[in-house]
This record gives structure tokens, sequence and C-alpha cells, in this order.
């Protein structure tokens, strides 16, 4: 997950249209991206395989 | 009588039927109250005293002519300002909604209204029910009325003030993840996050619609009960809806009842301050002396109920707030900015994961209530913090063990459970089943029965 996550918080910050506080408050996108990350870190991740459909090696048919 | 600011519900109740008070005489000694002391806890923002006295002229005629419609009936409360009121401002304690006033009742507010109950004013908050103290505000934050350095706990922070400072017996707060239960516990109150829709949020400006809950803050456990009571029975409007909770068994005891202690929270997950470690072993021997059978539960950790949550809330409280967050940032004070953005950067991926874990967690904690009826845990993990000491409020304010059970829908109750060295309240929390309220709330009454913290907690500005 934290890989996945791995971006730039300003380029994404101004990819959903925040490009006013990335100018005005850089600082507080830093801080945000920093606190979800930790977030996301501590998301349990086995508890998702059961729904989970993996990729099949082979067709099924 | 002199005492007219620490009379609960269930005391006005009787002094009404009895004719030793008037709800226009009581509406009028907490109203100067307010005005009186209010500048030094700022746990107003509203005071509306024309409307109330209005109201409690109204109450005062019913009440004396025969017509008691209830336990609610000619008693004032406040009302956290997110929720709204036709003809006020609700302002969420934000610069972005100073001049937004709705033209109908929250639903609860009906309810309040059909139960006679008399709105004094809005109460602060943290601004939009997720930011934090802050000078950027647009009126000054809520401060603890046993001690004005520390902080009363949020973010229905005000609702929490105004009961500990003998401004009125009952708030009514919001909860997405402990906002009612923090202040609750912070200022030796009590207050309950019912069932998920057990309360209508029809009304409430939302900050996470699946994980936020409306419910009663007041100062004993019956008066929450009383509150309950009338609150479901005028409700209908939710998914959940009751008709009327029954409050009979309130005084049956706990003899037998099982309680899950859920140690592990605060031993392992997280460790608390020994402080709370020992009042919270001190609880579960108390419920064992009031004959409960208290055995250890063990549940998933809470670090995991506390991410899957942030995801959920954090999510939806983006899809609240991305217009604004758009065009006017500069409008939100910095605490909240900075809260309301993380969730700019969770993807669908993200919450679908986030609401697969909540299924199972949900699942498991229904698991924990087939082997008992109640569970006991941490509410805080640590004792409340200075205001001016940022960093330790910081560092505490998510050690708490109170977002599970926003995530998972279940009651639950935060009350006293000690005095810290700093002597500010030391809180618990216990939870039920699903629609089990009453067990719940029996469970909270008879330890508040033996343990009488109210007795002795200050009286801030006098009788």
């Amino acid at each position: 997950m934290a890989r996945e996550h791995d971006i730039d918080p300003l380029l994404w910050a101004e990819s959903v249209g925040l490009s006013e506080i990335v100018a005005r408050f850089p600082e507080d996108v830093v801080a945000a991206y920093r606190d979800v990350r930790r977030d996301l870190e501590d998301l349990p991740k086995e508890r998702a395989v059961a729904t989970r459909i993996e990729p099949q090696e082979k067709p099924i048919a | 009588m002199n005492d007219i600011a620490w009379l609960g519900v269930a005391d006005l109740e009787g002094a009404y039927r009895t004719r030793k008070l008037s709800p226009l005489e009581v509406v009028r000694a907490l109203i100067e109250r307010i005005q009186t002391h209010d500048g030094s806890v700022n746990s107003f923002i509203n005071v509306d005293a024309e409307a109330a006295l209005k109201a409690a002229e109204v109450a005062e005629y019913e009440i004396f002519h025969g017509r008691h419609r209830g336990s609610l009936h000619g008693v004032p409360l406040g009302l956290k300002d997110n929720i709204d009121v036709a003809g006020l401002p609700t302002t969420c304690h934000s610069k972005l909604l100073l001049n937004y006033v709705p033209y109908r009742d929250a639903h609860v507010v009906s309810g309040l209204r059909a139960a006679g109950a008399i709105i004094l004013g809005k109460q602060s908050l943290h601004e939009f029910a997720f930011g934090g103290p802050s000078a950027e505000l647009p009126f000054p934050h809520a401060k603890h009325p046993w001690n004005m350095e520390y902080h009363p706990g949020g973010s229905s922070s005000g609702s929490g003030v105004a009961l500990a400072a003998g401004f009125a017996p009952l708030s009514i707060g919001t909860d997405a993840g402990g906002s009612i239960r923090n202040p609750a516990g912070s200022c030796g109150l009590v207050g309950l996050k019912p069932t998920y829709d057990l309360l209508s949020r029809r009304g409430v400006f939302p900050v996470s619609p699946s994980v936020e809950h409306v419910g009663p803050m007041a100062r004993t456990v019956t008066d929450i009960a009383l509150a309950m009571h009338e609150l479901t029975q005028v409700d209908g409007y939710s998914a959940n809806s009751v008709a009327g909770l029954d409050i009979s068994e309130l005084e049956s005891g706990i003899k037998g009842l099982r309680v899950g202690f859920v140690r592990k929270f605060h031993e392992e997950d997280m460790i608390a301050d020994p402080q709370l470690i020992a009042a919270l072993a001190e609880v579960a021997r108390v419920l064992e002396s009031e004959g409960a059978i208290v055995r250890e539960v063990r549940l998933p950790r809470v670090q995991e109920f506390a991410a899957v949550h942030r995801v959920i809330l954090l999510s939806e409280a983006w899809n609240v707030h991305a217009p604004w967050l758009r065009t006017r940032p500069g409008d939100y004070t910095t605490p909240t900015r900075r809260k309301v953005m993380a969730g700019a950067f969770l993807t669908a991926g993200h919450l679908a994961q986030a609401q697969s874990c909540r299924s199972v967690l949900t699942q498991a904690v229904n698991d924990a209530f087939q082997e008992c009826d109640v569970l006991l845990t941490a509410s805080a993990m640590d004792p409340v913090s200075k205001i001016a000491d940022q960093a330790e409020l910081l560092r505490t304010y998510s050690r708490h063990a109170r977002s599970p059970f926003n995530l998972t829908g279940h009651p639950a109750l935060a009350m006293m459970s000690g005095r810290a060295n700093n002597e500010l309240p030391l809180s618990m929390q216990l939870v039920g089943r699903h629609l089990g309220e009453a067990t719940l709330l029996r469970v909270a009454r008879a330890y508040e029965r033996a343990t009488q913290w109210i007795v002795g907690n200050p009286r801030p500005f006098g009788r």
C-alpha cells in the first residue's frame, strides 16, 4: 500500500483541483498526506483478501 | 430553590409535577447564568433567549393545566451547532457557514419540540465537528469549566462544557469518531452514542454519514435514559427507529449480566496512561461487586479499527468538503483544512478495502456479544491535556478506543471513571449490542449508583 501510494502530494493535490491550497498552504498538503499514509499503513490488508478475486493463471474455459 | 443550575432532567420533571418550580423560573435562571458566566468558557455560540422564554411560558401553561407530555416537557437544553433549528444560524463553528440559516428543524429538533423540550441555543464545537481548538475560529473555542487551562474534549465541546458549568441539564451532540463520548468523559458527564441511525441525522450537517450518530449528553445516566426514552418515541424517521426505548429495567441492577472487559485495547494495542489502566481495573471490580460476571474479551487491534474508520471518515468528509476546499480553502482553520483534505489522497480502492474490513470487524464485535451482554473498554487512553500544550494534544487526541464503535454502529456510552492527578475526570466506555441501549444504560446506571462520582464533582461558578 505504501509503495502504491508513493506519490508527490503537491502534484496529486493539483490534479484533484486543489491548486489554491497547493499555492497558499503547501505545508498543509504535505501534513495531510503524511497523516493519510499512516492510516493506510495501519489498514489491515489480509482481511480484504477473502473478497478479492485473484487473477487466474490460465483461462477458466 | 437555589441550585436550579444543577438539577437534571429527572429532578425537573419531579419539580414541575409538584409545582416546586416552573419552566419559566428555570429557563430565566439558566439564561441569566449563561449570560453571566459563559464568557469565560465559551460553550454557547448563540443563545435564543426570547424563543426559550416563550417556549417556557407555553410549557408552564400546559404542565400546570394537567397536560404534562413527559420527562422532557419544560426541560431546557442546548444543541451542538451543526444541528439545524429553523431560523437560527447553523455555523458548524466555521467561517464558511456564518450566513447559513436553515428554514426547517432537524428531525431530532422536531422530536424535542414534540416532547415539549425548550431550546436554549446552539453550542460551540470543533469546526465542522472535525477540527480542533484554534485562534482562527470565528468564535472562541470552549474551555474546561473545572480548569480553564484544559481541553474539554470534542468535537461536541460546548455541549459538554455547558453541562459541566451548570448552564443546561441536557445537550444533544453528534459523534462520528467519539465526539459525544470524548467531551462527556473529559468533563465528568455521561454521553451516549446510540446504535447507528437510532436517532435521525436529517438536518445535521454531515461529517461522514456512514459513521456519524446523533445522541444525548447529560450529567447522569438516568437523564440520558429519560432523554432516549422520549426521543425514540417521537423519532420514527431513521431506519433503526424503535417505538420508545424501554427503560423500565434501569434500576434493576446487573446481577448475572456478563461484562466483557477488552483490556487488550488499552494494555496491549495502545498502552494507556497508568492512571487510566488502574481506573478501568477498578471499574471492572465495581461491576463485579455489583453482581456482574466480568471476563476478558479479545477483539482485533484497536489500530485496525481506527485505520479503517479513518479511511471511511476521510473519504466521506472529502466528498462533503471538496468544493469548498477548491474555492475557499482560506476560510477553514488550519487543523480542519489538514484533516479534510487528507481524503483527497484516498482512492476508490482504499475505500473498498476499508468497507470490506469494516464488515469483518463488525462481525468480530458481534461475535464477542455471543458471550457477553456489554463490553467495558477504555474511552480515552490519556488524562485530559492542557489546551496550550499543542504537542500533547496532538499526541493524545488520536489515542482512544471510541471510533471502533462508530465503525460497527454499536451503542457506546462514555462516563467518568475517576479523577486523574490533575484533578480532572478519567473516563471509561461501555458498549452494547445493536439496539441494546436498555441493557447498556442499566450497567452504566449500576456503576453510577455504586460510585456516585457526580456528588463530588466541582460546581463551577457556584450554585
